[in-house]
């Protein structure tokens, strides 16, 4: 890859129209949050926790996307990589985030506010949640930075003349002691290499406890075992749909029409199809369990989120799925009884439409049909982020989590995360490749 | 007609040969190469394989297998278990799960037999065996008056050599 593509490729200013927009984006939110921490707190932290979830496995798992391209030595990414890194530049946001959440804490954690439940004081109190949980993001920064740094080091010396201001001082200092082109990519190859199978590993373990403390203590007396690799696995796929949407989105810019080719898009779609069948594998071998066990303990957590639909014991023997043709109206009811068409859309978001549309080579292949799926993918896990949080404070009104201080925050979130991509993709080249020659 | 053999050295000439032979409207075409290459089946643009009726009508077939076995055998035998109907759906969706890929997968093998002939009565007049350890092969049959364009437009493609293996 010339050094030409790179340039064109990585414009050094913003996009003018659009960075306007998320600018107004973060007004609106942060406005929206600070009137809903006035008016209604509990729904306001419940908003900023859905998102802030949201966002952080999504950034996080671009990282690991990347981390997977290079542990396995995959070549076809080619700059779909740089597109996966672009999404980790929210990491150390994550951090700060998180830091701020502790303030909201109280109208989230009901061990927090009233104190654990007997048994589990040792792991549900403050001090271990807030050590370990800031502690485990701050090590997945400084780990998921290095490597980002690693990785486009060997880009910058040529994309420095180009560059100004800001960009211009942070390329000369980070490429201090150039070795030479050939050099530098056999020495980022290498810390790379070695980088990425501890960064997966962080992952497994570290968003297994957060997914745990952050999601899962809020019902505190629920457990799963499988639920962070639930939440981890999610991550993944909205990382990958990020990358597949953003690929569709870029692939008529400059420099990277020749890139982003039909084969790289079609490989996209399988992973979104493939992971896509993970994700829903991984709910039914935990919801198979709690149905055939109907231990209230188990069930609580699925009854405040799918309604006593998928639940009840005649509901599924062959008769009465039988009689549901006949007398369809009973199944309706039961969906509208708490959040159960809330989780009727993340499944059909997710899993269903996924499924259907990406089954074919055709679709996978044509950016129109691809791009929007990916999208839906997208919309489907924040849905889901906010239906595994808003039931375990407010059972039973399926609709809290929609209304204006929501969405308010939800566009403030949006419009901050594109921003802080858009600059890192301007300021650090995002076409040219450390590949080894 | 004649059979003109070509040996390559590397997929890409394959590929920009067929490419080539293509353009020109020969399209009785074969390649030989030692492992699956990307670009040389792109530039071939086979039809698509036979195999996956298979593989559909096994994966129907397994889901099929997987739902109706169990649900019989429940009704057969009907033990009351946790409280659930005696055929209940979502335990067997595993098995329909399973079936289906299992089913699917050994019909694939099957169809693979069949549609690729595990037992070929003879060999390709244009195939040896150096296809099978280095070298890839090219064979197109054309009319009499073009051979000599064709063993032209092969040699200018790099190709090492070039045979009439037939006619």
């Amino acid at each position: 890859m010339t050094s030409a593509a790179a340039e064109q490729a990585s414009p050094r200013s913003l996009p003018q129209p659009l960075t306007a927009i998320c600018l107004g984006l973060v007004v609106v939110g942060a406005a929206a949050f600070g009137y809903g921490l006035t008016s209604d707190p509990q729904s306001a932290w419940l908003a900023y926790h859905s998102n802030f979830m949201f966002y952080a496995t999504l950034s996080q798992a671009g990282v690991i996307l990347a981390c997977i391209f290079v542990a396995t030595g995959a070549v076809w990414p080619g700059p779909v990589r740089r597109i996966a890194e672009g999404l980790g530049a929210w990491i150390p946001v994550t951090l700060v985030l998180a830091a701020v959440g502790y303030f909201g804490g109280d109208y989230l954690f009901e061990w927090k506010r009233e104190g654990a439940v007997h048994g589990k004081e040792f792991w549900l109190n403050e001090t271990r949640f807030y050590v370990m949980d800031l502690g485990i993001l701050a090590v997945m920064t400084v780990l998921s930075l290095a490597f980002l740094k690693a990785s486009v080091r060997p880009t910058l010396k040529a994309a420095a003349p180009a560059a100004t201001g800001f960009a211009r001082n942070m390329i000369e200092r980070w490429t201090a002691g150039w070795r030479g082109d050939e050099e530098e990519r056999e020495a980022s190859w290498v810390r790379t290499r070695n980088l990425a199978p501890l960064i997966l590993l962080l992952y497994a373990f570290g968003y297994s406890f957060l997914a745990f403390d952050q999601i899962m203590s809020m019902e505190q007396t629920w457990y799963s075992n499988l639920f962070g690799a639930f939440i981890g696995w999610g991550g993944l796929l909205s990382a990958v749909a990020a990358t597949a949407l953003i690929s569709v989105l870029l692939r008529k810019t400059p420099g990277f029409e020749d890139e982003i080719t039909k084969s790289r898009l079609h490989d996209l779609g399988k992973l979104i199809f493939g992971f896509s069948i993970f994700w829903m594998y991984l709910f039914f071998s935990q919801y198979l369990v709690i149905w055939y066990g109907n231990v209230p303990e188990e069930t609580q957590f699925l009854y405040d989120r799918l309604g006593p639909q998928f639940l009840i014991e005649k509901g599924f023997s062959v008769t009465a799925w039988a009689n549901a043709w006949v007398d369809w109206d009973w199944s309706w009811a039961r969906l509208s009884q708490d959040y159960g068409w809330l989780s009727m859309s993340v499944w059909m978001c997710i899993w269903i439409l996924p499924f259907w549309v990406l089954l074919g080579e055709v679709p996978k292949r044509t950016p129109w049909i691809l791009g929007p799926v990916a999208g839906i993918v997208l919309v489907g896990f924040w849905l889901e982020r906010n239906l595994l949080i808003w039931p375990s404070v407010l059972k039973g009104d399926g609709w809290a989590w929609l209304g204006p201080v929501q969405i308010g925050v939800a566009v403030g979130f949006l419009g901050a995360f594109t921003l802080v991509f858009l600059l890192y993709t301007r300021i650090f080249p995002s076409i040219s490749l450390p590949e080894r020659s | 007609m004649p059979t003109i053999l070509s040996v390559f050295e590397r997929p890409d000439h394959v590929a920009a040969a067929v490419r080539k032979l293509k353009g020109r409207g020969f399209d009785d075409l074969e390649t030989y190469s030692p492992a699956p290459f990307e670009e040389i089946e792109e530039a071939m643009d086979n039809k698509p394989s036979l195999v996956r009726l298979f593989t559909l009508v096994g994966g129907l077939l397994g889901v099929l297998t997987g739902f109706a076995m169990p649900i019989w055998m429940s009704w057969d035998w009907p033990v009351k278990i946790a409280g659930k109907p005696f055929a209940s759906i979502p335990p067997y969706v595993i098995i329909g799960f399973e079936l289906t890929i299992l089913f699917g997968g050994l019909l694939t093998l099957v169809g693979l037999f069949i549609v690729g002939r595990l037992a070929p009565r003879k060999l390709d007049p244009g195939y040896s065996l150096r296809f099978s350890a280095e070298d890839f092969g090219l064979v197109v049959t054309v009319p009499d008056r073009d051979v000599a364009e064709v063993d032209s437009l092969m040699r200018a493609q790099s190709a090492v050599e070039v045979t009439l293996v037939d006619g």
